[in-house]
């Protein structure tokens, strides 16, 4: 009997260890074992609070219909535009999971993140969305952080160091990363490179290392210096700047590293010396005659001052810009526009900082996000909207880095489109490295979006429009829009003068 | 003396009165008479008013005049025996002002010029009549063109181009297709792409060819306008240049339509003022399968034009049209190549502004002009 005790402990040993090495081998290369319920890797994430994981099973003769909201980006070049794109990412899925049907919605540029966050309020979200990311939508428990589908025993090259670390850590909430970064916009100002250069910039310079607002001052004089006595029609101007809107301020503030306008708690973020210091500056350059007039519509202006080479510097401008420059410049090059000016040379720049601060490119990352739907189960549907996502992210990068000039957030896939980011290559410098040290600025709850945009309205574009006037200065300009805000009436109309 | 004084004064007194009542009684007279003539030419389908004629009355009116379309070729034919029983009463004559008119042609100073004196010298080139260069100008040489033509087809030789004379001009022509009914109509939106490079107007029901028509379009410089429009008008009787059937299109710039024609010869080529011309018997079939609102499409180049001015909401015109096209080009939703800048239109214009980062104002100035390459 003694013998038999002995032999059953043994076998149990041998079991136990025989057991442990298997659900190391399988934890190691989990491969080895099919996903389930039961996989170790998949027990291991469960245990870490991943509902969702790459290690749960996708039925393979179940039907599944992923739907996705998209914005129809309005390119066309050559045949291929957005629609071709989600074919081939449809198809490319497909080839994967036959049993996927992938459903787009498409919407317009500005209403998605709207759209999205009401959807996620109404439980009624759609399995994948591509959107600029929204830290609010991951307090609802919709969202699926996609941490553990970025292991490296089957991230393949979708790992955690595959992507740009400043974009990964735009969309990383307490330790877990809650979407897929798909490419990153850079803020920028436009310039002419050979009028700044006449004006004494160092352009390259100013790409790399930013500029200040007395750098740009002194370009403004240099320039009113070679303009003196030159008639109106034919004169150079140093800046054109958007003055319709608050995208001018806006772009100045985040450069000065004033993000958001309002604080969580909906008081005024902007305000005090950086603030008074933005508006000096942008108020100096007007006494120094820097912006055409009227400066109220300068903006409206913009292109074809640029285009005719009598703008230095233009701003700001969208991701789309760049797009436009490198078309313009085929057809230019293709004699299309005959009275084009050869003195347009153009590059990105970066928005100006205040004196004594360090350059800050602000930079938004937009990111593609999987969400569970509501209800018990569906943990293999948001597996698959998880896939999905990191599908489409990289793919649409990789089409938008080509047509309008934005950065993968892919590190190697960044270096399949090198030399097609941006309209030249000192621009594409510039571009690529404010993604690697720039500022994701553009990420904020959809409330604090929601105060910010009540206190653009009411106070600051009001605020904005008299000061392009001429009728408010810098110095005042706080304590009219701290007016505005105390007296809780609505945004005055602004008066159209032409 | 006094008295001869005062029996000449009565004698003018009274002859001044008689005067008078003749004036009144005259101008009276004048007056019923041409209320009685607006009685009878508003009650015949007869000839057309000028172009500097009022406008016509609002659409809905025509429209409710023209009968849906009949269900079986039966009711057809019966709807269009009481029709043209009863056509007159209060029909309205519709104007189309796409450049056609109804004109009479004959020698007069200053000359009369136009498409139609152009298409006449045309016409009678072709049967041998006019030997000069046709400059659209009815001079000497036309006049005597006319003359010799209207005596060999025993007119009166008068030079005066009246309808019966271009209907001289026509040498007949046999319906090649077969006649199609609202019976064999497949299901689905009708609608009609007309494709002015291969000169033919197609019908839709759904995604199916219903049947292709000949069309004639606009000459060079009298181009048929590209675009999407709708049927907004139906008129059975037009007449003259126009035909048996008009049916207008919503084009903002002008008073385009299909129509039929009493030059068939030049169906198959560019010889309009910029409508649509068809066969008769065609242009009568299709009236009655296609109702008010069925989309038309007109396609074949690109819609030409500059954009001059800054246009903003509530404009309309060619320079909209090309816009729309050019926005549609650059993949955004302007809606259809409709001439009208609307609410679509306006949305597309601001989220291209957007996306490029110049200030959005929903306004097309020079910034847009600009990023869609039209400067």
């Amino acid at each position: 009997m003694r013998w038999l005790r002995t032999a059953v402990l043994a076998l149990l040993v041998l079991g136990a260890i025989g057991f442990a090495g298997a659900v190391t081998a399988v934890f190691v290369r989990p491969e080895l074992m099919p996903p389930g319920p039961y996989h170790p890797r998949g027990i291991y994430y469960a245990l870490r609070g991943y509902r969702v994981h790459p290690w749960i099973r996708v039925d393979p003769v179940k039907s599944y219909t992923l739907k996705v909201w998209s914005t129809r980006w309005p390119l066309f070049r050559g045949g291929y535009g957005y629609d071709d794109l989600i074919d081939e990412t449809r198809a490319d899925f497909r080839a994967l999971y036959p049993n996927v049907q992938v459903e787009y919605v498409l919407l317009k540029l500005d209403e998605i993140g709207d759209a999205i966050t009401q959807a996620v309020d109404n439980n009624t979200q759609p399995d994948v969305c591509v959107a600029p990311f929204d830290p609010s939508l991951v307090e609802s428990g919709a969202v699926v952080p996609i941490d553990a589908f970025m292991d490296r025993t089957v991230a393949g090259d979708a790992g955690a160091d595959a992507f740009e670390p400043r974009a990964l850590q735009a969309l990383t909430i307490e330790g877990r990363v809650w979407a897929w970064p798909s490419w990153i916009a850079v803020q920028a100002w436009a310039g002419n490179a050979q009028l700044l250069r006449k004006a004494g910039v160092d352009v390259e310079r100013v790409m790399t290392f930013g500029w200040s607002y007395d750098d740009v001052l002194a370009m403004a004089r240099a320039l009113a210096a070679q303009q003196a006595g030159v008639d109106e029609r034919y004169r150079t101007y140093p800046l054109v700047l958007e003055t319709t809107s608050t995208a001018t301020l806006d772009t100045l503030m985040r450069a000065a590293g004033k993000a958001l306008a309002v604080n969580a708690d909906g008081s005024l973020a902007w305000g005090g010396a950086s603030l008074a210091e933005t508006l000096s500056f942008l108020e100096e350059a007007r006494d120094e005659d820097a912006f055409p007039e009227p400066v109220p519509r300068m903006g409206e202006r913009m292109l074809e001052l640029f285009w005719t080479g009598r703008a230095a510097v233009i701003g700001p401008v969208g991701p789309g810009f760049a797009r436009h420059v490198r078309e313009r410049l085929e057809r230019i090059a293709k004699g299309e526009f005959p009275s084009a000016r050869e003195g347009v040379e153009p590059v990105l720049l970066p928005i100006p900082h205040p004196p004594g601060g360090e350059a800050n490119s602000c930079t938004s990352v937009t990111s593609v996000m999987a969400f569970r739907r509501p209800g018990p189960g569906g943990e293999d549907a948001a597996r698959l909207a998880v896939e999905f996502a990191r599908q489409l992210a990289r793919k649409e990068a990789l089409w938008l880095a080509k047509e309008m000039c934005v950065v993968p957030a892919h590190l190697g896939d960044r270096q399949e489109v090198l030399g097609m980011i941006g309209p030249d290559g000192a621009s594409e410098r510039f571009l690529t490295l404010s993604a690697a040290s720039g500022t994701p600025c553009g990420h904020r709850s959809a409330r604090l979006a929601l105060m910010e945009k009540d206190v653009r309205t009411r106070a600051i574009a009001p605020a904005l429009a008299e000061f392009w006037e001429g009728t408010l200065r810098a110095r005042d300009f706080d304590a009219y829009v701290a007016r505005l805000l105390a007296s809780g009436a609505p945004a005055p109309e602004r008066v159209k003068r032409n | 003396m006094a008295r001869g004084v005062a029996r000449g004064a009565r004698v003018l007194a009274l002859a001044f009165l008689v005067v008078t009542v003749v004036a009144a009684v005259a101008v009276a007279a004048a007056a019923v008479a041409a209320v009685a003539r607006r009685v009878v030419l508003s009650a015949a389908p007869g000839p057309m008013p000028s172009p500097s004629a009022p406008q016509p009355a609002p659409i809905a009116e025509t429209s409710r005049r023209v009968p849906a379309s009949p269900a079986s070729p039966a009711s057809r034919a019966s709807h269009v025996s009481q029709e043209s029983a009863s056509r007159p009463r209060s029909y309205r004559v519709v104007v189309p002002k796409c450049g056609e008119t109804n004109r009479r042609l004959y020698l007069t100073k200053p000359r009369l010029k136009g498409n139609d004196v152009l298409e006449l010298q045309e016409r009678l080139r072709a049967l041998g009549f006019f030997s000069g260069k046709p400059d659209g100008v009815f001079d000497l040489s036309t006049d005597a063109a006319v003359r010799a033509f209207q005596r060999a087809v025993d007119l009166e030789p008068d030079g005066v181009v009246t309808p019966d004379t271009w209907l001289k001009m026509a040498t007949g022509r046999a319906q090649t297709l077969p006649a199609l009914t609202e019976a064999e109509m497949p299901s689905g939106e009708r609608r009609i792409v007309v494709d002015v490079t291969k000169l033919t107007l197609t019908l839709y029901a759904g995604d199916k060819v219903v049947k292709q028509y000949p069309i004639a379009i606009g000459k060079w410089h009298t181009p048929t306008p590209i675009g999407e429009f709708a049927i907004i008008e139906k008129d059975y009787a037009p007449g003259g240049a126009f035909g048996s059937r008009w049916m207008g299109l919503n084009v903002p710039w002008g008073g385009y339509g299909i129509h039929g024609t009493n030059r068939p010869w030049s169906i198959g080529t560019a010889a309009s003022a910029g409508c649509i011309r068809m066969f008769n018997e065609d242009v009568e079939e299709l009236f009655e399968l296609v109702p008010i609102k069925t989309r038309v499409f007109i396609v074949g180049y690109e819609p030409e034009g500059d954009i001059t001015r800054e246009l903003g909401p509530g404009a309309t015109g060619q320079d909209v049209q090309v816009l729309q096209y050019y926005l549609r080009r650059e993949a955004f939703d302007a809606g259809p190549l409709d001439g009208r800048f609307g609410e679509r239109v306006e949305a597309a214009v601001r989220e291209m502004q957007k996306f490029y980062g110049v200030p959005v104002t929903g306004r097309v100035g020079t910034n847009e002009l600009y990023l869609l390459g039209l400067r």
